[in-house]
C-alpha cells in the first residue's frame, strides 16, 4: 500500500514538478494551494506526510501546521516544511510549532524524495 | 623701615635753631653795644639789672621756645610719626593691623578717618578674595564638567599646538589608538599618526584659510566687476578636512576630522583631530560590494545558461537524444549553481540588513529587571526573572519596548499569571522565553500582534519591525513538561560575552593648554627649568657594583611635563637580571628571583624606556643619577643605543640649594621638603617622590639664580669636580 502525500503550496510551478516527483517515487498525491484547503483536504482524508509552504494566503504554513498538531487525531501526520524562508529562525519556528523537517528553497529534488523516504519508513 | 622719618623730627628741632640764633644774637649785639647804651642816664646798678634782665629774658624765650617746640613735636609730630610706621603695617597687613594712637594729640580727626579707610581697606580686600574664591570655584566646577564631557565622548580628541606636541587627548583616543602608541603629554603626534597626512592637511586647511585673510580686497573687485553688492560668493574656508589614516604600529582605520583652532595671525596654528574607529564599517564596504556584484554578475551566467538550454529543449523539436542530454545536463549544472548562489546570496542579504541597526551589548537581567521594576511600580503583569543573566547585542529600547507589550498582551489574553522570563543560550543566539501555565498561543493569534504599534515607544514601532531589526521571529509553543506555554523570541547575542568592562585606568591629566604658548628656546641649555620636560626616574639593582656583575632589576619612570607630575603616564617594569638576587638586595628591596623569571630582560625595556622617554628635548633625573646611569649606560652601550639626554642629580641639585646641610639621602631631602615617599625601595615609589622633590628643588634653585638647564648643569658639575 503506497503512502499518501499532500502537497500544500500556492506557487503552481513548484507543485507541479512536486506531484511529479512524488508521483514518480510511487506516492499517491492530493495537491491544494492555500492554507485553508489544506487543512480541508486534511480533514477529507488524513495524509501520511505533507510537503507544506510556509508563505500562503488565508492561512500560513505555520498555522496549518499548528493546527494539525493540535489535534491529536493528525498527531502521526508527517510535515515537511518546504519553503523559501530560509533563516535559521524561521527553520526553528517552524521546527518548534511541530514541522518534522524543514528544507530551504531552492533545493535539490532527490533531497526531498530522501526526506521523504526516510520520514515515511520510521 | 625705621621709625618715621626721624628727618622730619630732626629738621623741626633744627628749626628751632632759627629763633634761638636770632636771639642769642640779639642779645650778643645787645651785650656790645651795652657801653653805647651806657651812655645814657643809667647808673650802673641798672646796667647790671638790665644786663641780668636781658640774661633772664633770652634764658625764658630759650625755655619757652623749646617748650612750645617740645608741645609741638609731642602732640603733632611724634603721633603722625608713629602714625606713618602703623600705617605702613596696617598696609601690609591688609588693614588687620589694628592701629594705635597715641591718647592725646593734635591731629583732629585724623585718626578716625586713618581707621575709617583700614577697615574699608581691609573689607575691600575680603571680598575680593571671596569673589576670586567663588570663581576660582565655578571655573574649577566647569573645568570638572567639561572634563568629565571630554572623558566621556566615544570619538578620540586630540589637541596639539603648532608643532604638533599633543596638548589634550582624552580617553576614547588612548582606547582607539594601539597599546604601543607613545601618546602622552607635550610628545610629538608624529609619534603616534604619520607625518605626511597631517601635515598635507594642514597645509592645505592654512592655504584656504590665509585666501581669505583679505575680505576687503576681494570685495572690491568684486563690486567693480558686478555693480552689485551680492554677497552669494561662499567665501569662508572649509572648517575641517575629512581623512583615513591609520596610525604607526596599528591596523585599525580611523576617520579622521582635522580642524585648526582660531588664531588671529598667520602663522601654524593649534589643531584638533576628532577620530573614531571605522575598521568594521569600512573593511564591510571594502570586502562586500565588490562581493555582492560579483555574485550577481555570476547569478546572471547561471540563469543566462539555464534559460539558453531551457530553451533549446522546448522550442526544438528535432534534437538527438545525445544533444538532449548534453542540455539536461546543463540545466542541472546550472540549476544548482544557482541555487547555492542564492542560498549564498540570501545569508549574506540578511546579515548586511541587520549589521545596519546600532545594538549595543546589554545584560538581560538589566533588561528585564528594568522592565519588572517598571511594571511593578504601574500595578502591571506580575513577572519574575528566573535563571542565568546572559549578554545581548540588540537595540535595547527596542526589545525593552517589544517585551513589555507582549506582557501587556498576555496579560490581556488572561493568561495565568505570574509570567516567568528565562533566557536561554541556543545555537548562535539567546532565546527569550516567557512562561505561563496554560496553553500556547495560536500563530494566527501572534500574526495579528505583528502590525500593531508597541505603546511604549517612540515612534510607535511595531512588533514586526523590532523582530526585523533583530533578524527574529515570535511564536507560541508548548513547554516539555506539558503545563507551561511559552513564547518564545531568540535573540542575538553579544559577540563577545565575556569581555569585562575594560576601565581604561583614567590617566588624570590629560590636558595642558599652556604648552601652546610655550616659546621655547631651541637651545636645551638655555630653556628655564621649569618649562623643560623630564624623565625621573630609579633602578632597583641586585647590588651597588656594575662593573662587577650587579644588573637592574627595576627600572620606573614618569614624566614631568610643564611643572606637572604625569601620573597617568608611568613606566614601571621588573626586569629579569639573568642571575640570581643576593638576600642583602632582597632585603633592602623585597625583590626576589620568582618575581623577575618571567619578566623582561633589559635588553627588551632599553628600547621600551628610550621610546618612553621620548624627544631629544627631556632631561634625566635620578637621585644619585651617576648610579643609575652606570647600569643603564652600560646596557645601551652593548646594545649600541644612544641615550643622548641631559641629565641632573638631585642630590647634586640639593646641595646646591643647601650647602650647609651634611645629609642629602632621599629620605632626608623629602622630610625637609615635606615630600611623602609612599612604597620607599620600590623604583616607582623612589621616582615619583624624587620628581616632587626636583620640582620643589627646581623653585629653590631660582632663589639661588639657577634657573636654567645650562646653569644647573654647570654648578653640579662644579660641585663633582673637587669630589673626583
Amino acid at each position: 500500500m503506497s503512502h499518501k502525500i499532500l502537497i500544500v503550496d500556492d506557487e503552481p510551478n513548484i507543485v507541479l514538478s512536486l506531484e511529479f516527483l512524488m508521483k514518480q517515487a510511487g506516492f499517491q498525491v492530493r495537491t491544494a494551494g492555500d492554507g485553508e484547503a489544506g487543512l480541508a483536504a486534511v480533514a477529507a482524508e488524513k495524509p501520511d506526510l505533507m510537503l507544506l509552504d510556509v508563505m500562503m494566503p488565508y492561512k500560513n504554513g505555520y498555522e496549518v501546521c499548528q493546527a494539525i498538531r493540535a489535534n491529536p487525531d493528525w498527531s502521526d501526520i508527517r510535515i515537511i516544511m518546504l519553503t523559501a524562508k530560509g533563516r535559521d529562525v524561521e527553520r526553528e519556528k517552524g521546527l518548534a510549532l511541530g514541522a518534522d523537517e524543514y528544507i530551504t528553497k531552492p533545493f535539490s529534488t532527490q533531497q526531498v524524495v530522501e526526506t521523504v523516504r526516510g520520514l515515511l519508513a520510521t | 623701615m625705621a621709625l618715621a622719618h626721624p628727618n622730619h623730627r630732626f629738621l623741626f628741632w633744627l628749626l628751632a635753631l632759627i629763633p634761638v640764633t636770632v636771639l642769642i644774637i640779639t642779645v650778643t649785639l645787645l651785650l656790645v653795644h651795652l657801653p653805647i647804651l651806657s651812655s645814657l642816664p643809667i647808673s650802673s646798678r641798672s646796667h647790671a639789672a638790665v644786663m641780668i634782665w636781658i640774661l633772664i629774658g633770652s634764658f625764658a624765650i630759650v625755655v619757652s621756645i623749646a617748650i612750645i617746640w617740645a608741645l609741638v613735636d609731642g602732640l603733632c609730630l611724634l603721633p603722625l610719626a608713629i602714625a606713618t610706621q602703623q600705617i605702613s603695617i596696617s598696609l601690609r597687613s591688609q588693614g588687620r593691623y589694628p592701629i594705635t594712637w597715641p591718647p592725646v594729640h593734635l591731629l583732629g580727626s585724623l585718626p578716625t578717618q586713618l581707621d575709617a579707610m583700614a577697615a574699608a581697606l581691609s573689607k575691600a580686600q575680603e571680598q575680593i578674595a571671596l569673589a576670586l574664591q567663588n570663581q576660582h570655584r565655578e571655573l574649577t566646577e566647569q573645568k570638572a564638567q567639561l572634563e568629565s564631557v571630554l572623558r566621556q565622548i566615544s570619538e578620540g580628541v586630540i589637541v596639539c599646538d603648532a608643532d604638533a606636541r599633543i596638548v589634550l587627548y582624552n580617553p576614547a583616543a588612548v582606547r582607539l589608538l594601539p597599546e604601543t602608541a607613545d601618546i602622552g603629554l607635550g610628545r610629538s603626534l608624529y609619534d603616534v599618526w604619520p607625518r605626511e597626512t597631517i601635515e598635507n592637511s594642514l597645509e592645505f586647511l592654512l592655504y584656504c584659510q590665509n585666501k581669505v585673510a583679505k575680505p576687503s580686497d576681494r570685495l572690491d573687485a568684486l563690486n567693480t566687476l558686478s555693480n552689485t553688492t551680492d554677497h552669494s560668493v561662499d567665501d569662508s574656508p572649509p572648517a575641517d578636512i575629512e581623512f583615513v589614516a591609520t596610525p604607526h604600529n596599528g591596523s585599525v582605520l580611523l576617520d579622521c576630522r582635522l580642524s585648526l583652532l582660531p588664531t588671529s595671525s598667520q602663522l601654524p596654528s593649534a589643531f584638533v583631530i576628532v577620530f573614531h574607529d571605522s575598521t568594521a564599517q569600512l573593511e564591510l564596504l571594502n570586502r562586500q560590494r565588490p562581493w555582492l556584484k560579483n555574485t550577481a554578475q555570476e547569478l546572471c551566467q547561471h540563469v543566462a545558461n539555464l534559460q539558453a538550454a531551457a530553451e533549446n529543449l522546448s522550442l526544438f523539436s528535432n534534437i538527438s537524444p545525445e544533444q538532449r542530454r548534453c542540455f539536461q545536463q546543463v540545466i542541472i549544472a546550472e540549476g544548482r549553481a544557482l541555487s547555492e548562489g542564492t542560498q549564498h546570496l540570501t545569508r549574506e542579504l540578511s546579515e548586511m540588513t541587520t549589521r545596519q541597526w546600532p545594538m549595543a551589548d546589554v545584560k538581560s537581567s538589566d533588561l528585564v529587571g528594568n522592565i519588572i521594576h517598571h511594571l511593578q511600580k504601574e500595578g502591571g503583569p506580575q513577572t519574575h526573572l528566573i535563571g542565568i543573566p546572559m549578554w545581548l547585542h540588540v537595540d535595547t529600547q527596542a526589545i525593552s519596548g517589544l517585551l513589555h507589550g507582549l506582557l501587556e498582551k498576555l496579560h490581556k489574553m488572561r493568561c495565568q499569571e505570574p509570567f516567568e522570563i528565562e533566557f536561554l543560550p541556543g545555537n548562535h543566539q539567546v532565546y527569550l522565553d516567557i512562561r505561563w501555565i496554560g496553553q500556547p498561543l495560536t500563530a494566527v493569534m501572534i500574526e495579528s500582534w505583528l502590525s500593531e504599534p508597541l505603546p511604549h515607544t517612540a515612534a510607535h514601532l511595531t512588533i514586526a519591525e523590532v523582530l526585523r531589526r533583530h533578524n527574529s521571529d515570535l511564536w507560541s509553543q508548548a513547554h516539555r513538561d506539558g503545563i507551561h506555554a511559552l513564547l518564545r523570541l531568540p535573540l542575538p547575542p553579544s559577540p563577545r560575552p565575556w569581555r569585562s568592562r575594560v576601565s581604561v585606568s583614567e590617566r588624570p591629566e590629560f590636558y595642558d593648554f599652556t604648552l601652546i604658548n610655550q616659546t621655547l628656546a631651541a637651545d636645551l641649555a638655555q630653556r628655564s627649568l621649569t618649562q623643560l620636560n623630564y624623565v625621573v626616574f630609579d633602578t632597583e639593582t641586585t647590588g651597588l657594583e656594575p662593573s662587577k656583575g650587579d644588573e637592574i632589576v627595576q627600572l620606573a619612570g614618569v614624566r614631568v611635563v610643564n611643572g606637572r607630575i604625569l601620573r597617568g603616564e608611568l613606566f614601571d617594569h621588573l626586569v629579569n637580571p639573568g642571575r640570581s638576587i643576593p638576600k642583602t638586595a632582597t632585603r633592602f628591596h623585597g625583590i626576589v628571583d620568582t618575581m623577575v623569571v618571567d619578566q623582561p630582560s633589559l635588553d627588551t625595556l632599553l628600547p621600551q624606556f628610550k621610546q618612553f622617554i621620548g624627544s631629544h628635548d627631556t632631561v634625566l633625573v635620578a637621585h644619585n643619577a651617576a648610579f643609575d646611569m652606570q647600569f643603564i649606560n652600560k646596557k645601551a652601550v652593548t646594545m649600541n643605543i644612544e641615550l643622548p639626554y641631559p641629565v641632573l642629580d638631585t642630590v647634586l641639585l640639593s646641595y646646591l640649594v643647601d650647602e650647609h646641610t651634611p645629609r642629602h639621602t632621599l629620605d632626608a631631602i623629602a622630610q625637609r621638603l615635606h615630600v611623602t615617599i609612599e612604597k620607599r625601595h620600590t623604583a616607582l615609589g623612589d621616582a615619583l617622590a624624587t620628581a616632587e622633590i626636583l620640582l620643589k628643588l627646581i623653585d629653590l634653585l631660582a632663589a639661588r639664580g639657577i634657573t636654567t638647564l645650562g646653569q644647573a648643569l654647570a654648578a653640579s658639575a662644579r660641585i663633582n669636580q673637587p669630589r673626583q
